[in-house]
């Protein structure tokens, strides 16, 4: 088992965000993280990642908590934020060294591992430029490289898929696929929900800070009692029920 | 509201946010330092237009020198902001009134130290023997006009145009500038006089000939205020932090053989800061600033206590100028999930005692005009500033 949350409650200042959340994401799955804007799918996310201290809960990642050895867990995480976050004074080259050297990866090893998808990305001329100077999407590419070239066991992605090409969202669903082949655990909040449907395997509908439903589609049609339902049309409908538009 | 009150509020909240900043600034040291230096140059120039022989050439020389650098700075104070690009596109037309009043506002300042300029710089036309006070009279008037020709070439440069027509414009003024100045300080004050007036009314026909035409060039005017606004931080910097905007970024790849030195690679946060040091311009930029002012200010001076007085004062202003760094490595999300993340203030210090430490020993050599005992004795005196400064006074500063 990978990734195991349990009745996390968290927040910004004293009144919770996230409320008694409890999932699990084992080795080789690929959860979506699915919630409208504010339901706190960033917060639970940031949680994660140890931005936030937790009110109460417990996290573990293969069975180590934050607090027990941080390096350790924070080495097993690659994360990709939401908006890019890049160093506006470093090459894109020297993104991939500074990479590598908080992740203790060996410079060759993370240059070989680089060098695939510089190539992919249509990145391998710019190895001298500022990524600050990059559009949207090229931001993208690069945070998602450094994340990929620490080969971490798990990959939280926020919102991969706004500002990227068309190939490079084909590229990125592969390269997630292959990860998951080789048994890393991926977490992805996105609002792309056919996207979404076609590579999870399992869903966590998040609304107001709880869990409102989880499981894999089939579950969910059971669950909701839509047959044949797409995640789109699952989610549409619980929304319009639950009032989560209102 | 509308765009006219929009400026208004703008405009006073940046006076009220300047004179806060002011406030820092002109702190009791500060304002007794001033005085001191200002009180050493007005005496070391009074002494220096004692000694200028009537018809010298030199001294005129240097005033060019001088005149052409102040009437070519600054900018006009527009407050535009990214957003406006925006938000405000549909009322473009607005902005011209409102600019012009921006270029009359930035002018009236920037010509109250133009003629402050003139008048120092009037006694070297008269001990020349140059001209008399009726010449004078007409040297600042010029002074002025050439400074609202610039202006109004400023506000031109803020349309769209095509590049060649905005190039066009400046290289003529230059070469008319030039041509002016030298026939006002060498040859005749009021043929000079005469050409500045002549080129006043042709660029202003220029400029609003064209103005009514032409549309407003957004990137360049927010840029223009963008750098205009972070010159002015760098400098309150000095003395207080100031929240950064955007700053200028150069590659600058021959200094990539600093990054060589093994201490800089060791954790990424010494390896982030050494890189971002040196090619981001408010930090490089100051620091360079610094080092060469104070060098210069102890190279002429034999006096070994003002030598330490300076030196010490200058190696503060210094560190005390890199302390927001580490505010920006608490800052970045990086050096938060960064597994491998080094102690922060450690690289702090580490780059600060490597940048103190240059400085103290430029600053020790250039005080060899005081003699070799006075150079040991500085490098000794700084060496115990740098490690005071560095593991006694930033450890207490972040923590407070």
């Amino acid at each position: 088992m990978s990734l195991r949350i349990e009745n996390l409650t968290g927040g910004y200042s004293r009144t919770p965000v996230i409320k008694d959340v409890s999932f699990s994401i084992g080795d080789g799955e690929l959860v979506g993280l699915i919630g409208l804007n504010g339901a706190g799918k960033s917060t639970t996310i940031k949680h994660i990642i140890g931005l936030m201290e937790p009110f109460n809960g417990q996290m573990q990642l293969d069975g180590k908590t934050l607090k027990e050895d941080p390096e350790r867990y924070r080495k097993k995480i690659g994360f990709i934020p939401e908006t890019p976050l890049l160093y506006d004074e470093l090459t894109l080259k020297e993104h991939i060294e500074i990479t590598a050297m908080a992740y203790d990866v060996e410079l060759s090893t993370a240059m070989e591992r680089a060098t695939p998808l510089l190539k992919k990305f249509r990145l391998q001329d710019r190895l001298e430029w500022f990524p600050s100077d990059f559009s949207k999407g090229m931001k993208q590419k690069v945070m998602i490289l450094c994340a990929f070239i620490t080969e971490p066991s798990l990959y939280i992605i926020d919102e991969p898929f706004l500002g990227l090409d068309p190939i490079a969202i084909r590229d990125l669903i592969q390269m997630m696929e292959q990860k998951k082949r080789e048994g890393a655990s991926l977490l992805m909040s996105t609002h792309v929900l056919t996207n979404a449907e076609k590579i999870c395997d399992k869903f966590i509908i998040i609304n107001n800070g709880e869990i409102y439903a989880k499981g894999t589609l089939e579950q969910l049609r059971k669950k909701f009692g839509m047959r044949d339902a797409s995640l789109d049309d699952i989610y549409t409908r619980l929304a319009d029920k639950e009032g989560f538009l209102k | 509201m509308t765009i006219t009150d929009l400026f208004k509020e703008r405009q006073t909240n940046y006076y009220k946010r300047m004179s806060k900043y002011l406030k820092y600034v002109l702190n009791d040291h500060f304002v007794i330092l001033v005085l001191f230096l200002g009180g050493a140059t007005a005496l070391a120039y009074q002494n220096y237009l004692k000694s200028i022989q009537v018809e010298a050439v030199l001294p005129r020389m240097i005033l060019m020198i001088i005149t052409v650098i102040a009437v070519f700075s600054g900018s006009i104070r527009t407050l535009i902001e990214p957003a406006d690009a925006v938000f405000l596109l549909p009322k473009e037309k607005a902005l011209n009134k409102l600019m012009k009043k921006n270029m009359v506002h930035s002018l009236i300042f920037h010509n109250s130290y133009m003629l402050l300029l003139g008048g120092v710089g009037a006694p070297i036309l008269l001990e020349t023997d140059y001209t008399g006070r009726i010449g004078l009279v007409f040297w600042l008037l010029f002074l002025v006009i050439w400074k609202t020709i610039y202006g109004l070439y400023i506000y031109y440069s803020l349309k769209q145009h095509k590049k060649t027509n905005n190039k066009n414009v400046l290289i003529s003024m230059v070469s008319v500038f030039l041509i002016s100045l030298t026939i006002l300080l060498f040859f005749s004050v009021s043929i000079g006089f005469i050409t500045s007036i002549i080129s006043f009314f042709l660029y202003s026909f220029v400029v609003f000939k064209s103005d009514e035409r032409e549309s407003w060039n957004w990137e360049k005017l927010i840029e223009t205020e963008q750098k205009r606004i972070q010159k002015i931080y760098s400098i309150i910097n000095l003395f207080i932090e100031t929240p950064y905007s955007k700053h200028r970024v150069k590659r600058l790849k021959s200094m990539d053989f600093l990054y060589a030195i093994p201490v800089l690679k060791k954790v990424p946060e010494i390896y982030y800061l050494s890189r971002m040091f040196i090619r981001n311009y408010n930090f490089s930029g100051l620091y360079l600033r610094l080092l060469v002012i104070g060098s210069i200010a102890i190279y002429f001076s034999e006096n070994w206590i003002i030598n330490s007085v300076i030196s010490v004062l200058f190696l503060y202003l210094t560190g005390f100028q890199l302390v927001p760094l580490e505010q920006i490595i608490k800052k970045s999300i990086h050096f938060r999930l960064y597994p491998n993340s080094g102690n922060k203030l450690k690289s702090v210090q580490q780059l600060i005692l490597m940048l103190l430490v240059i400085s103290s020993l430029v600053y020790s050599l250039f005080s060899f005009n005081a003699g070799n005992t006075a150079v040991l004795g500085l490098l000794f005196l700084n060496s115990v500033f740098t490690l005071f400064f560095t593991y006694l006074y930033l450890p207490a500063r972040l923590k407070g």
